[in-house]
């Protein structure tokens, strides 16, 4: 983790550091008012000079009412989770928390398969996207069982009540139509997606009574498991496919307003026929493996521990089960003064567990034609209050390059919960 | 321009690396981290039905347990001493000089005797339950034969045994003419007295065979074999014989028998009673006697021999002849013999409370002691015997000082995961006992050359339950054994060759005799708290 920490620091201070060298040039040229077109060629209705756009993205953040940063970091870059690192993050969790995260990466092209098409400012985007959604909320007692174990509740109960994880792996090969209009542009998608992986593991209610010295085990569950079949490919079983639907408005107003809208992942899943599908309400309590005839017997101590997931699982349904995408929106307000600052306010959303609106305040400012920092203030998601810096390094005429982080406070403290990075670049050919 | 396209490609140079960072997370590595867990494991209930085979124990089940052992067996292997030896009669006729046999000549008619070789047995009838007679004749005469074979002597439904008018092939000049025949001979009545009714184990057989009376005669020359002929009994098992079925003496001479569980077994016991009865049951129409010449158990720890002590030793005993009845499961009436061995007439407590892991005796046995006094009138049936019907009775009653149990178990060592997650732990074992001896444990770990590695349990005790004043326990005691194990015993659980363990009894409290109820039992249960190291991908 440290030498990842290390380069994208070398990345940002170089990227920093060239942002410097310009303000000298800055002094120099006259800075005209921007508008939201000279901001990011991405922008629909911004018109290419080109004839197709190459566009590299890519996205990973997790955060957290309550784990720390340098906790969950530990999954994303795998190492010893210590006492202390368990310790910073219980003593931050609440009765009741959530967490997830995000790894997602995109890449495709847009172009324009003739002149008449980039005269009517029509164009083909076709891209691929790989996501990966983990998103959970859970009592305390759950992050304590699965982190600690059940030693720490002997005599009590550690209830897991209200807990839900859910992990969701999925690609999609998307094609769409852009339509640029004067001052506005417009562009819908439809994907075809493959899932490659799926667990949800939702907790009614539920609780394991550890008896003092450890004879018993009383437990009770009300709800359910779901977990697509490992090897889910198209050469071994039937695949997981489904579909997904996109949509992107913006809307040049006048004095410097623009409205965005988009919604993407729209669509489902329909997991294969080998899904596990476990519904489960049931309470019990666990002596250990009866031996009834220890002389004789032939079992083997190895299936205890079988034997009481058996007793927790019990009958496993086969089947395939239709999933909704973890679909996204967003909606955003942006205003652009002529001192070439801009604000704006946006809402999002993503249908996943774990996930409550984030509402997001940004501050840019734009320092030459190709220089732009943009500072955002938001709350929600699968965290709390989180920051992001970002900052868009070329805006030539072939190259667009954004990078940033999506939320600090993980790497400012490593007791804080959030981090997460982003890039995006696009290339006109 | 330069310092422009330097510029942008150190930016694209990072960015490049940054995608690559973001898209591809490790995937070799692991997240890991330490929980503990405490549950329990297994439970086991040792009862005095694992212990003991509840068909042995015949009190009820609120009284002490009272087991009665009985075993049951054969002592004469009558099978070899009276099934018929396999026996054949064979010859080769031939003319001793050149003529030409005129058509329906008889040119063989002999009648022959067989006779069944038995050292001393001398029987008179036989009735068969199995066997067969197999009669083979080959002809090298130029015409057909016709030929008759009987055994007079031996009847199925009154009727003898016979062949008629059987033909023989013209022989071809290449190969002789073959006529062979099997004959099942079950439930056959065979007189043995021979063809004048005076003699035994003989059976009279006859061949007539005569030239195709049809035919043209046949010429033959001076020392042409005619016929080869022989008659064979295969496997003949009677059912039930009659006679003088001999004096055959069985006898064992210093014999061992080594009871190798015991040899595991050593320490002070006390019983409180045992009495053992030996019967014996004569089926057969014959007298028996035997003699138990040397009786004596050892126990090989402490190198203590106690013989047998009882007015049987060195006497022979006879046990008369079974007598013919008329009506009844069976066609005779046994005869018995009973020989009680208890604390008054003997010492077999003592042997018992020996724990004994060796017995040594020498033997005798013999039909007809007192030779032929039936003159020919003994009999067999196939569900004949001398039967030994061994019963010991004992109630489990008993007092144990320092009662030791140790063995040797072999393993090929054992071998774990190269990633064993499990860091540390600590296995307990809650006893919760009803029975009234304790039991302390040890248990050893050892290497290639019988060195030891480690012990998983010294001097952990199992406490007994506690009698009341009536010698009975009504609530269990419980006890809290421990196993530790961390990452150091794996070397030595993989290099460990041997396991010894050694479970030392005590019953409490110390030199009293205490019974034992059918519902006292062992209760363990496992139960692990250990480090356990979860890593995901």
């Amino acid at each position: 983790m440290l030498k990842q920490i290390t380069f994208f620091l070398i990345a940002l201070f170089i990227c920093i550091s060239t942002f410097a060298q310009d303000t000298t040039k800055q002094k120099t040229n006259e800075v005209t008012i921007i508008t939201p077109k000279d901001i990011e060629l991405r922008y629909l209705w911004k018109i290419p000079k080109f004839n197709a756009k190459f566009i590299l993205e890519s996205e990973v953040f997790s955060n957290s009412t309550a784990i720390p940063a340098s906790f969950s970091n530990s999954f994303l870059f795998p190492r010893f989770i210590d006492e202390t690192l368990k310790n910073n993050a219980i003593n931050r969790l609440n009765s009741k928390n959530r967490f997830g995260a995000l790894f997602q990466s995109k890449i495709g092209i847009i172009f324009y398969p003739d002149s008449i098409w980039k005269a009517q400012q029509q164009g083909i985007e076709i891209y691929y996207k790989n996501q990966n959604v983990i998103g959970s909320y859970f009592h305390t007692d759950f992050f304590k069982l699965i982190f600690n174990g059940n030693a720490q509740f002997a005599g009590q109960t550690a209830d897991l009540s209200n807990s839900r994880f859910s992990s969701l792996n999925f690609e999609s090969f998307n094609i769409g139509y852009i339509k640029t209009f004067k001052l506005s542009g417009l562009s819908v998608n439809v994907g075809l997606v493959r899932g490659r992986a799926y667990t949800d593991l939702n907790i009614k209610n539920g609780g394991i009574f550890t008896a003092l010295n450890g004879t018993q085990l009383n437990v009770d569950f009300n709800g359910s498991f779901e977990q697509s079949s490992r090897f889910s490919n198209v050469f071994k079983a039937t695949p997981s496919m489904g579909a997904s639907f996109g949509l992107e408005y913006n809307l040049q107003l006048p004095k410097g307003i623009n409205l965005d809208f988009k919604a993407e992942d729209i669509g489902f899943i329909n997991l294969n026929e080998k899904t596990d599908l476990i519904g489960r309400d049931t309470s019990f309590i666990f002596n250990g493996l009866n031996f009834n005839d220890i002389i004789d017997s032939d079992k083997d101590l190895a299936f205890i521990g079988d034997s009481l997931l058996d007793k927790l699982r019990g009958p496993v349904t086969k089947g395939s089960n239709m999933i909704a995408l973890p679909a996204f929106f967003h909606t955003r307000i942006s205003k652009y003064f002529t001192n070439n600052w801009n604000i704006s306010l946006s809402i999002n959303y993503r249908y996943f567990t774990g996930y409550s609106i984030l509402k997001k305040f940004e501050i840019g400012k734009r320092f030459t034609k190709d220089r732009y920092i943009l500072l955002s203030i938001a709350q929600g998601g699968f965290g709390n209050f989180q920051t992001g810096l970002q900052f868009v390094l070329i805006n030539s005429q072939r190259h667009f390059l954004k990078i940033g982080t999506v939320a600090n406070e993980g790497f400012i403290s490593k007791k804080m919960s959030g981090n997460g990075i982003m890039i995006n670049y696009n290339f006109q050919l | 321009m330069k310092p422009f396209k330097f510029k942008h490609t150190k930016l694209l140079f990072s960015c490049i690396c940054l995608f690559l960072m973001l898209s591809n997370c490790n995937k070799n590595e692991k997240t890991e981290w330490d929980t503990n867990i405490l549950g329990p494991l297994a439970t086991f209930n040792i009862g005095v039905t694992d212990l003991i085979a509840d068909s042995l124990i015949i009190s009820d089940p609120a009284q002490p347990v009272f087991i009665r052992y009985i075993d049951e067996f054969n002592l004469i292997p009558i099978d070899s001493v009276l099934q018929f030896p396999d026996t054949a009669f064979e010859e080769n006729y031939s003319t001793p000089f050149s003529f030409t046999i005129p058509a329906g000549t008889d040119i063989y008619s002999e009648d022959q005797q067989l006779r069944f070789v038995y050292k001393d047995v001398q029987l008179t009838q036989a009735i068969l339950e199995q066997g067969r007679s197999v009669l083979s004749i080959n002809s090298t005469v130029s015409d057909k034969l016709y030929f008759d074979y009987s055994i007079p002597k031996a009847t199925s439904n009154n009727f003898p045994f016979s062949l008629t008018n059987q033909e023989i092939a013209a022989f071809d000049g290449i190969n002789p003419s073959l006529f062979n025949q099997e004959t099942n001979l079950s439930g056959y009545n065979l007189d043995l007295t021979g063809v004048d009714g005076n003699s035994f184990n003989s059976l009279s057989i006859s061949l007539n065979a005569k030239l195709n009376p049809s035919g043209n005669g046949t010429n033959v020359i001076a020392g042409q074999q005619l016929l080869n002929y022989s008659s064979t009994f295969i496997g003949l098992k009677p059912y039930y014989v009659k006679g003088f079925l001999g004096t055959s003496t069985f006898s064992d001479v210093n014999k061992n028998i080594d009871l190798n569980d015991l040899k595991k077994i050593s320490g002070i016991l006390s019983i409180q009673d045992i009495v053992m009865n030996l019967n014996l049951e004569n089926s057969l129409g014959a007298d028996f006697g035997f003699t138990i010449n040397n009786l004596s158990f050892t126990k090989g720890e402490s190198n203590q021999t106690i013989a047998l002590n009882s007015t049987i030793i060195n006497n022979e005993q006879l046990i008369a002849r079974a007598q013919h009845i008329n009506n009844g499961t069976y066609p005779y009436s046994p005869t018995y013999r009973n020989y009680l061995f208890n604390t008054t007439n003997s010492n077999i407590k003592d042997i018992f409370e020996l724990i004994p892991d060796k017995i040594n005796y020498s033997l005798a046995a013999r039909i007809n002691p007192l030779g032929n006094i039936s003159s020919g009138n003994d009999f067999y049936y196939s569900s004949s015997n001398l039967k030994v019907k061994l019963t010991v009775d004992f109630p489990l009653s008993f007092s144990a000082n320092a009662l030791t149990y140790k063995d040797t178990i072999e393993t090929e060592g054992f071998e774990f995961d190269e990633e064993n997650n499990l860091k540390s732990a600590t296995l307990s074992i809650l006893a919760s006992n009803t029975f009234p001896f304790d039991l302390k444990l040890k248990t050893y770990l050892l290497d290639k050359d019988k060195i030891v590695l480690d012990s998983l349990l010294t001097n952990d005790i199992i406490n007994a339950g506690i009698v009341n004043n009536s010698d009975i326990v009504e609530q269990p005691t419980n006890s809290m054994l421990k196993i530790f194990y961390n990452e150091a015993l794996n070397a030595k659980l993989k290099n460990t060759r041997y396991i010894v363990v050694k479970a030392t009894m005590n019953t409490q409290p110390g030199n009293v005799l205490l019974p034992i109820y059918k519902q006292y039992d062992l209760k363990l249960q496992l139960i692990g708290n250990g480090i356990y190291r979860i890593g995901i991908k």
